[in-house]
C-alpha cells in the first residue's frame, strides 16, 4: 500500500499509457456476428422503461407547449377566444401528427408488402445524435425474431443494421457510421463496391477502381451478396465523384436515401425466414455441420 | 458497498437523461455529454477506487446504449479518470477555468481519439460526426462545466449528509 502511495503518478502514469494503446487494439476487436453479451443485455433492457418515460415527458412537454405555454399573457378578454384557437391549434396540431404518422406507417406499409421477405416494425426509442457514433436503440428484440446483422429499413431506404440485441430491444448500427460497411453495387452499371459511413451524414462508396464509370446521380443499392442485406434495397445517391490518377480508386461520396436521423419508425428483415438466397442457407447449414 | 450497487442505476438514469435532454433542447445540433463531466469530477475528488468504477459503469452503458465502436467509452472514460487524477495532484480543482480547460481537452480528445479509431477500423479519415461539431461540443461543455461541478458538489454533499470540508 505504502508502495502504491509513493508511487502513485507512475503507476497512473502506465495505466494512462497501457489504456490509450489499448483503444486501438480494443477497436479491432469487432465481429458482426457474435451475440450481445448478458451485462449488455441487462443495460439494454433497464434503459427501455426509462427511455418510454422520457419519450413519454418529452412528447407531453413538447404538446403542452404547443397547447398552452403561447397563450400566456394574453388580455383577459382574449382569454377566451385565445383558448378556444389554441383547442382547435391543438387539434389540429394532434390531428397534423396523425396524419404525419399515417402517412410515415403507410409508406412502411406499402414497403412491407413491397418486400417477400418477413419484416418487424418498430419505434426509435433512444437517438443520440450529437454522439461521434451514429446508432439508436428500437423498440424490438430477440423476442421478435430480430438478430445481430438483421437489416433496418425506412421507407426511402436502408437505415442500418442490429448490432446489439436484447430480448425486447436492439441497438442500430446507422448506415453514416463508419463502423458500418454494406456490399453495394451501382444500379445502373452494376458496379460494386463497400458503403461505409463517414463525413457527417454521408457515405463513401469505396474499393470502386477508377477505370469503372460512376455519376453524380446514380443509384447506390444493395448488392445482396455478404447475405446480410437482402439484394437491391436503395442504399443511396452518389453526390459526388473524385478521380485522381495516383489512386487505385475512385473517392464516392453517397448520401443516404432515408433520412437517418430523423427517421421515427423503422422495418426490421427477420433474417432466419428471409428469402436472402438457397446458396446462403446452405451455407449456413454447412457451416453449422462443420462445427 | 453500497453505492457499488447503486451507482450503476444512478448512472443509467444520468446517460438516458443526457440524451433525451441534449435531443429536447438542442434537435440534436449540441450535446450534453454530463457523464463525462462526472468522470472528470471524480477523478478531482473520489477515491480511486470509486473513481475507476465510475468511469468504467459510465463508459460501459455508453458503448452500450450508443457507441459503435468496441469498448471506446469504456476506455476512454478509464483515460479521462486516470488523466483527471494525475491533473489533480498538480492542479487546484475549484478553479473555474482548470475545471473548463479539463473537460474542453477532454471533449477535443474524444473526437480526436473517435477519428483515430476510424483510422485504424476503416484505413481511411473518416469520421462520422462532424468535427466542426464536435469542436463546439467541447466548447459548449467546458461552458457548463463549473456549473455542474458546482451541482455535483452540492448533490455529493447531500447524499453524504455531511458538509464538504473546504
Amino acid at each position: 500500500m505504502n508502495f502504491l502511495n509513493k508511487h502513485q503518478t507512475i503507476i497512473f502514469g502506465l495505466l494512462f499509457i497501457l489504456g490509450l494503446a489499448a483503444m486501438p487494439v480494443a477497436s479491432l476487436y469487432k465481429n458482426d456476428t457474435e451475440e450481445t453479451g448478458l451485462l449488455r443485455k441487462v443495460v439494454l433492457e433497464a434503459a427501455a422503461p426509462l427511455q418510454k418515460v422520457f419519450v413519454g415527458t418529452r412528447d407531453g412537454i413538447a404538446g403542452a407547449w404547443r397547447r398552452y405555454i403561447f397563450l400566456v399573457g394574453l388580455q383577459e378578454e382574449n382569454r377566451s377566444l385565445r383558448q378556444r384557437i389554441a383547442l382547435l391549434e391543438s387539434e389540429l396540431n394532434r390531428t397534423r401528427e396523425i396524419r404525419l404518422e399515417c402517412e410515415r406507417l403507410q409508406s412502411l406499409l406499402d414497403l412491407k408488402d413491397s418486400v417477400s421477405y418477413p419484416v418487424v416494425s418498430s419505434r426509435v426509442m433512444l437517438r443520440d445524435r450529437a454522439s461521434h457514433f451514429r446508432s439508436f436503440v428500437i423498440d424490438r428484440g430477440s423476442r421478435h425474431g430480430i438478430e445481430i446483422g438483421s437489416p433496418v429499413m425506412a421507407a426511402e431506404g436502408v437505415v442500418g443494421k442490429v448490432m446489439d440485441v436484447s430480448w425486447s430491444v436492439s441497438k442500430v448500427l446507422l448506415v453514416n457510421d463508419y463502423n458500418c460497411r454494406i456490399d453495394a453495387l451501382i444500379q445502373e452499371t452494376r458496379v460494386r463496391g463497400i458503403l461505409q459511413g463517414g463525413w457527417g451524414t454521408d457515405c463513401v462508396l469505396k474499393y470502386v477502381p477508377q477505370s469503372e464509370s460512376v455519376r453524380e446521380g446514380d443509384r447506390v443499392v444493395t448488392s445482396g451478396l455478404a447475405g446480410v442485406f437482402p439484394k437491391g434495397l436503395p442504399l443511396g445517391t452518389v453526390i459526388k465523384v473524385s478521380k485522381s490518377p495516383n489512386e487505385l480508386f475512385q473517392d464516392i461520396r453517397v448520401r443516404p436515401m432515408a433520412n437517418v436521423d430523423r427517421v421515427e419508425e423503422v422495418l426490421v428483415v427477420v433474417r432466419k425466414k428471409q428469402k436472402i438466397g438457397d446458396d446462403e442457407l446452405d451455407r449456413e447449414k454447412s457451416r453449422k455441420e462443420e462445427k | 458497498m453500497i453505492f457499488f450497487v447503486l451507482f450503476p442505476v444512478g448512472a443509467l438514469v444520468v446517460i438516458v437523461m443526457q440524451v433525451f435532454a441534449a435531443d429536447f433542447l438542442f434537435g440534436g445540433a449540441l450535446g450534453m455529454e454530463i457523464s463525462l463531466l462526472f468522470v472528470i469530477y471524480a477523478g478531482f475528488y473520489w477515491s480511486v477506487l470509486r473513481g475507476l468504477w465510475a468511469a468504467m459503469v459510465f463508459g460501459f452503458m455508453l458503448d452500450t446504449l450508443t457507441g459503435t465502436a468496441p469498448f471506446f467509452y469504456l476506455i476512454f472514460y478509464v483515460l479521462v479518470f486516470v488523466g483527471a487524477r494525475l491533473a489533480s495532484y498538480r492542479i487546484y480543482g475549484e478553479a473555474g477555468i482548470a475545471v473548463m480547460a479539463a473537460t474542453f481537452i477532454c471533449a477535443c480528445i474524444q473526437a480526436f481519439l473517435a477519428v483515430l479509431i476510424g483510422v485504424f477500423s476503416g484505413g481511411s479519415f473518416l469520421f462520422s460526426g462532424d468535427p466542426g461539431l464536435a469542436a463546439v461540443n467541447a466548447a459548449f461543455l467546458a461552458l457548463i462545466s463549473p456549473l455542474l461541478f458546482y451541482l455535483f458538489k452540492k448533490i455529493e454533499d447531500v447524499v453524504n449528509a455531511q458538509p464538504r470540508q473546504a
